[in-house]
């Protein structure tokens, strides 16, 4: 019998864990090469100009802001758009992760090498949230310049925001990962993941707000302990809203609810993407 | 450590519903050599190759690579074989270098090593220039740096499933030339549409239908076994299909138009005929060429399926 000598090294964890990393490393090159990181760069710029730039453009200084200190400065500045920024981030990093493997040519030039699924998933979910954290980055930088300026100082409390941030960029990384196992066709999964980010979830939480239903099981609601933890003393978890004809409860998350609401979107659709990514052979539409 | 110069299928299955698209086939192919694993459309041919190479998992049966069994030596196997499955696309943001280091990586070579890969087998197979995007390549460009990402580490065994597709006939050239060179000392198992390549790269073949496995033979073998049928006849001077049909009448099935002087002449096989044919076409006109159209093969190929029906 003929035979060749060949590489016999560890197929165990620690392989894959390298796997791993070399797909997160040349994830990040992909990204870094694609007119999708050019875009995001320019939206989230884009949002961080509107959200900072009002402000200068109208000459609002520390005394006409509205807010006592830095911290209620940069939760108030940062509570509307920060969370869209995430939705549009996480949405096209993650929402065609796995479907380009699955619904596209490329799965095999990639499935035929030595790596297992669990590997590509999760070396992809990392560059997905790194680039995503890296982008958010640069709200937080406008904002804390702006708040520099104005009181002359940046709460330490951003940096727990920043953690809490993070935390939401993986968990929204997290359900785009999940449509993208779920959808074949790349280009389906990227969007459905932005309609629902930023229309499903927003128009879900608003119908359950009025009809005073805690939307306790809204990623958005949970995300938005992310400002809410720059001064959480001064939030109350519900806040009746009286009009003549009817009355509106508005819930503010705990920061452990928005920690729980968050971890739960992250492991429950991180475990169910790689479920399904598993199950799917490669079949280019 | 060493790894078997062998594979070993046996009764393997993919069911999908109630479609069997690969039907109990075993066979076994050991040492150096090229093998066809030929069939028509939808035969089963790509099935198999991804059930050999753990891109699907067989419904019953198993196949071994090397003495290792894939499903549950997936990782090993692939990290020494090479694999060329369907038409794989690099990611097309890029550049043909990191598409070829990614893979040479992943199958935990050195970075040297797999930089020496894309300058000498690089060059030899003329991968376009490795800092172009894979995006900006041609479907041949991109085919080549694929074929290039195949044969990283020196796989003992290489699968090729339809590797010219895309391709022109000098690119083909390329490919035929590396598959003649590395099946010296490697064992490659080919997929191809295209039988002339077939006959001139491999020594076994291996026919399927319909899912199931019909035929295992040496290529000499089912050479001399179906002769060829069919002549492409080239005249010097300028000469009618009718003159052609009228003279060769009664003496074979039908005579078309290939190009300028040229036609095909299609008959029984048989080598008296053949030689009554080349006499009577030289009362016509002066004939400067009289050879096999299409191959032995292509006649093998026809017989099988119709037979196996």
């Amino acid at each position: 019998m003929e035979s060749m000598s060949y590489r016999d090294t560890d197929y165990g964890y620690m392989n894959d864990l390298r796997s791993m990393y070399i797909l997160f490393k040349y994830q990040i090159k992909f990204y870094l090469k694609t007119r999708r990181f050019v875009a995001m760069l320019i939206i989230v710029a884009l949002i961080t100009a509107l959200t900072v730039g009002i402000d200068l453009y109208e000459g609002v200084t520390k005394s006409t802001a509205g807010f006592a200190n830095s911290a209620d400065f940069i939760a108030g500045s940062l509570s509307g758009p920060l969370i869209t920024s995430i939705g549009i981030v996480a949405a096209f990093f993650g929402g065609d992760a796995t479907s380009i493997e699955t619904g596209t040519n490329s799965g095999y030039f990639i499935m035929t090498q030595p790596v297992r699924k669990i590997s590509i998933l999760m070396g992809r979910f990392f560059a997905a949230v790194l680039l995503g954290f890296l982008l958010i980055m640069i709200e937080y930088a406008g904002v804390a310049a702006l708040s520099q300026d104005f009181y002359g100082t940046v709460s330490a409390g951003i940096l727990l925001s920043i953690i809490e941030a993070l935390f939401l960029i993986a968990s929204f990384t997290a359900v785009a990962f999940l449509f993208s196992s779920i959808f074949k066709n790349p280009l389906i999964g990227i969007l459905f993941s932005v309609i629902v980010f930023i229309l499903v979830f927003g128009i879900v939480q608003a119908i359950l707000e009025i009809t005073n239903i805690e939307p306790w099981f809204i990623l958005n609601y949970g995300g938005e302990v992310v400002t809410e933890i720059l001064s959480p003393s001064s939030i109350a978890h519900v806040t009746s809203i009286k009009t003549p004809a009817f009355t509106i409860e508005k819930y503010e998350p705990y920061i452990w609810e928005g920690n729980a609401i968050m971890g739960g979107y992250l492991v429950i659709s991180l475990i169910l993407s790689y479920i399904i990514f598993r199950s799917k052979e490669v079949r280019p539409q | 450590m060493s790894l078997d110069l062998r594979i070993e299928v046996s009764n393997l299955s993919k069911i999908y519903g109630k479609f069997k698209a690969v039907d109990n086939i075993s066979f076994n192919i050991e040492g150096s050599g090229a093998t066809a694993y030929l069939g028509q459309n939808g035969a089963g041919k790509t099935t198999t190759f991804k059930m050999m190479t753990g891109l699907i998992k067989p419904s019953s049966g198993n196949v071994k690579i090397g003495g290792y069994d894939i499903v549950t030596e997936r990782k090993r196997i692939l990290s020494n074989i090479g694999a060329l499955i369907e038409t794989p696309e690099p990611y097309a943001a890029l550049t043909v270098r990191d598409s070829i280091m990614l893979v040479g990586e992943l199958k935990g070579m050195k970075k040297s090593d797999i930089e020496d890969h894309i300058e000498n087998f690089g060059k030899r197979v003329e991968i376009p220039d490795p800092s172009r995007k894979v995006g900006t390549l041609s479907r041949g460009q991109r085919a080549r740096v694929v074929f290039a990402a195949a044969f990283l580490n020196n796989p003992p065994i290489i699968f090729l499933d339809e590797p010219t597709n895309g391709m022109d006939p000098a690119e083909r050239k390329i490919i035929r030339d590396v598959i003649l060179e590395w099946k010296k000392d490697h064992m490659i198992m080919l997929s191809s549409h295209l039988l002339q390549e077939v006959t001139d790269t491999c020594e076994n073949v291996i026919f399927i239908n319909r899912g199931k496995l019909v035929l295992q033979e040496k290529t000499r073998e089912i050479e001399s076994r179906f002769k060829s049928k069919s002549i492409r006849v080239t005249f010097k001077d300028s000469i009618s299909i009718d003159d052609v049909r009228k003279m060769l009448s009664g003496l074979v099935d039908r005579v078309e138009d290939d190009a300028s002087n040229s036609f095909i002449i299609y008959f029984d096989g048989d080598l008296d005929r053949r030689a009554d044919i080349l006499e009577y076409c030289q009362r016509v006109g002066r004939v400067i060429s009289f050879s096999d159209y299409g191959s032995s093969l292509e006649e093998a190929f026809v017989n099988i399926i119709k037979d196996n029906q």
